[in-house]
């Protein structure tokens, strides 16, 4: 589905990402754990080519991505859900999920509407409301919800749990993982939020200054109890 | 005699905020959406001005023959807007906005060097179509059809941009554009394809424009001069960018403009800028702020 190989990502002179390599296999969930500014952002936008200046290959779906613009990516199936959201304020709930059909295709038709508000009942009494009017926790499920209206094949997902309260972390977990098992997409999840990243996957990555130091299942994980305390900074 | 007066303030005063607004419609739009001051828009609505009179000349025979020059006009003049994104604009994206100034102020004066180059310095003067040529007497004042006419262009214009962004999907999906092209863009909304469109679409607005507001003026190289002033004064007032703002900021501007001239015209233009004073200070970021601004 994804793999990525020796990626190195800059902004302006200041380099990011130094060799990272990962893997997704198809219909794979795979999480990306470290503290603020281990460069897990500069990876999901690096793979969606969408601010850094990135080297190195990304290949999704067997095809090298190249210098593909980061609005031609979406169209093949990777959706980006930000860490600020970024919901159109100036639409409704409903509108910014049907925005979303740009990042379909003919083989991956958008999701309707209405079975969107089926998968995020929070949403449902919201569909008339404009963007602004939401809470944080609105926003985010209404973030998710707008990239999985477009169907994809990879979701990105970035820290979604940050500022949210228990109880929607727990709905949303079970959100992303029922979702994503029962539409085939692979999900690569940024976090820090351990539980939550258990919950939704079932490999993981541990990113230091912009460096792979982990890799490996959630057992080995574990097992390693080192490499939580050297590398993260949360129980 | 107040009443009358009033009156014919009013009419005069929508009649100039109508031009006005014809003119800033495309540059508040090509603000709105690319964050870009097109210091040229004035020379292409003066291109779009002697194109359409080259096709109609100085006596319009009808009303269809003037609004199908003035779109002939548009059109062409939309098609100069794509060349200059293509050429100029699209190197301008992603540096600072002093860049894109200075290189849309050089455009204006090349612009101006060609149309010397085509249609010479001399100056025409064009007749409102005969539907529009008379005076119509409303209460005990007379109005020209034609300020009636510029009125209703006004309006009309208005209405299209407006349904346009407010209602349909692509006004809607510009509406994005303008507030989170990056996100937008993460969503697969082709973004340069749309920052081409405004462009377009800004560019054939001014074209149109310089078309219908023939009649108004004497036709020279310095035909836009007179509303661009107010224009680039409404799109502040209205809050850069925004079409509702600058259609109201433009009827605001029309109507005091009018009413100096008519009851302190020993004051001539001064309360335009009181009024540009006056909005600053109480509504620094427009009568409706772009969102995103504080």
């Amino acid at each position: 589905m994804l793999r990525i190989k020796d990626l190195n990502a800059f902004y302006g002179q200041s380099h990011i990402l130094h060799d990272v390599s990962l893997h997704i296999p198809p219909g794979g969930r795979v999480s990306v754990l470290g503290r603020n500014g281990a460069g897990k952002t500069t990876l999901l936008k690096s793979i969606t080519n969408s601010g850094p200046r990135a080297a190195g290959e990304v290949a999704y779906l067997d095809r090298m991505l190249g210098a593909t613009p980061w609005f031609k990516r979406a169209r093949l199936g990777i959706a980006l859900v930000p860490e600020d959201r970024r919901i159109f304020t100036h639409i409704t709930v409903e509108e910014n999920i049907e925005l979303a059909g740009f990042g379909a295709s003919r083989e991956r038709p958008a999701l309707p509407v209405a079975r969107i508000l089926e998968r995020f009942p929070m949403l449902q009494p919201l569909r008339e409301r404009f963007g602004g009017q939401l809470s944080g926790g609105q926003q985010q499920m209404l973030a998710v919800a707008r990239a999985i209206a477009a169907r994809p094949r990879l979701l990105l997902l970035d820290e979604p749990t940050e500022g949210l309260a228990p109880v929607i972390v727990e709905e949303l977990a079970a959100i992303v993982s029922s979702i994503c098992a029962e539409e085939g997409i692979s999900l690569l999840l940024v976090e820090q939020n351990i539980w939550f990243a258990r919950k939704c996957t079932d490999r993981l990555y541990v990113l230091d200054t912009g460096r792979v130091v982990f890799e490996g299942d959630w057992a080995v994980f574990d097992a390693n109890e080192d490499i939580r305390n050297k590398h993260l900074a949360v129980a | 005699m107040i009443v009358s007066k009033s009156i014919f303030v009013l009419i005069n005063g929508l009649a100039s905020g109508m031009a006005f607004f014809l003119v800033a419609a495309g540059l508040t739009w090509v603000f709105g959406i690319l964050k870009i001051l097109n210091m040229a828009h004035g020379a292409f609505f003066m291109i779009g001005a002697y194109l359409a009179f080259s096709i109609v000349g100085s006596n319009p025979e009808s009303m269809w023959s003037f609004l199908g020059a003035g779109l002939v006009a548009g059109l062409v003049v939309g098609v100069l807007g794509y060349l200059t994104d293509k050429i100029v604009l699209t190197r301008l994206r992603t540096v600072d906005y002093h860049y894109v100034l200075i290189a849309t102020f050089g455009l204006m004066l090349f612009c101006e060097g060609v149309a010397k180059w085509i249609w010479g310095i001399d100056y025409f003067s064009v007749m409102p179509p005969p539907q529009v040529d008379q005076a119509l007497k409303i209460g005990s004042s007379y109005v020209s059809g034609y300020t009636l006419f510029v009125i209703a262009a006004g309006l009309v214009v208005f209405a299209v941009i407006d349904t346009i962004m407010h209602r349909l999907w692509v006004g809607k999906i510009m509406r994005a554009v303008a507030n989170d092209p990056w996100m937008a863009g993460t969503l697969g909304v082709n973004v340069p394809a749309i920052l081409t469109i405004s462009v377009i679409a800004s560019f054939a607005l001014a074209g149109f424009a310089g078309g219908l507001l023939l009649p108004n003026q004497t036709l020279s190289i310095n035909v836009g001069s007179s509303f661009l002033l107010y224009s680039f004064l409404a799109v502040v007032i209205g809050g850069l960018g925004n079409i509702r703002g600058t259609f109201v900021a433009c009827i605001i501007l029309g109507v005091v403009e009018s009413a100096n001239a008519t009851f302190m015209a020993n004051f001539g233009g001064i309360a335009v800028y009181i009024v540009l004073a006056v909005f600053l200070v109480w509504k620094p970021n427009g009568l409706f702020p772009a969102q995103g601004s504080t």
